[in-house]
């Protein structure tokens, strides 16, 4: 990396928990301020949903709705993203044409470790599409110590492996080759 | 795979010894190297899938952007890839690693058996024009696959 530099590209209010391609507006930059959502295109940053200084649990439109640390978020598509909710042991999900949030899986005011349709979630942490099964997306719960796989289609979540002494399962990535990388710490 | 979870700290080095602390952001630079953001630790850390060792980038806690890689960290979390530069999200700000990684990818492309493949990258570097991207022969092992671009291709073709 030499003859390489870093240098600021915005300045945020908070954490920048995640950050990824903008695909409602190409060309900016998508990213959780720990508890917002937002969007930049490097000069202009723009509030997407909630607040980056106010944490709760709200589902509403915009700067009206809330959330307690956004960990990370996928975009299923071009209008739709779901957020790992950690702190409200949920998954939300943010319409870009509305801007309205709402509850994608799990039960943001009831933590637990449920498989089913019916999942519940204890620290939702980090979520990516299966790249091998593009029918499933993959979940790493960080309290559980779970990487979890939800069916895309009828949202029903199973988990495919649990260690509770590995608390700290976070941010996860997958090869071209096919395996999945996790960061996580001791419980 | 690397580092102890048991274990904080900061070693770098083979696989078995390396210490993290805190890591959380874990992106590729190539099919074969992952950039990890090694948030207690204040660096950024290269893991080399091919020789199963680390180093690092940046050494220090702060929010002075300036050269690598005796570069500062403040809180960095998640880190994003866009084609030459590296977006790092840090604690109120996210900032970018411009720059020429390139040479991560060099020791992938030694191991392209198939004219096929470079083929490949050299259409895919035409339709790119100079950006990286991923080129992959589906008929050959999938640790041939590339990530090429202009400088890394003419790097291969004098191999």
């Amino acid at each position: 990396m030499e003859n390489s530099n870093i240098t600021t590209y915005i300045t945020t209010e908070s954490w920048v928990y995640h950050i990824a391609e903008d695909e409602f507006v190409p060309g900016n930059l998508l990213f959780a301020d720990q508890h917002a959502l937002e969007t930049t295109d490097g000069t202009t940053t723009s509030l997407i949903a909630g607040s980056s200084i106010s944490a709760g649990y709200l589902e509403d439109v915009g700067s009206n709705a809330r959330f307690n640390e956004i960990l990370s978020f996928i975009q299923l598509s071009r209008t739709l993203i779901v957020l790992a909710d950690i702190d409200n042991y949920c998954f939300r999900n943010i319409d870009r044409t509305t801007n309205q949030t709402s509850t994608y899986s799990g039960n943001c005011t009831n933590r637990g470790d449920r498989d089913g349709v019916d999942a519940l979630f204890d620290g939702p942490a980090s979520i990516i599409l299966d790249v091998k099964n593009k029918t499933q997306l993959l979940i790493a719960d960080f309290t559980l110590g779970s990487l979890k796989k939800m069916i895309l289609a009828s949202k029903h979540v199973s988990t495919i492996y649990k260690d509770s002494s590995y608390r700290l399962f976070a941010l996860l990535q997958y090869s071209y080759m096919g395996n999945i990388y996790l960061t996580f710490s001791h419980g | 795979m690397a580092g102890s979870s048991s274990r904080n700290g900061f070693v770098d080095g083979a696989f078995s010894q390396i210490r993290f602390n805190h890591p959380y952001g874990v992106v590729f630079l190539s099919p074969h190297k992952l950039l990890i953001a090694d948030l207690s630790n204040h660096r950024l850390r290269v893991l080399d899938l091919f020789t199963n060792t680390s180093s690092s980038i940046c050494s220090g806690r702060g929010t002075s952007d300036g050269d690598l890689p005796s570069c500062e960290l403040n809180g960095h979390w998640s880190l994003l890839t866009v084609h030459d530069v590296i977006f790092v999200g840090e604690y109120q700000r996210i900032r970018s690693i411009q720059g020429k990684y390139h040479h991560a990818h060099h020791q992938v492309l030694q191991n392209i058996t198939s004219v096929a493949t470079l083929i490949m990258c050299l259409v895919w570097v035409q339709l790119l024009r100079g950006q990286c991207g991923k080129c992959i022969d589906s008929s050959i092992n999938l640790q041939s696959m590339c990530v090429c671009d202009s400088l890394t291709v003419v790097w291969a073709l004098f191999q």
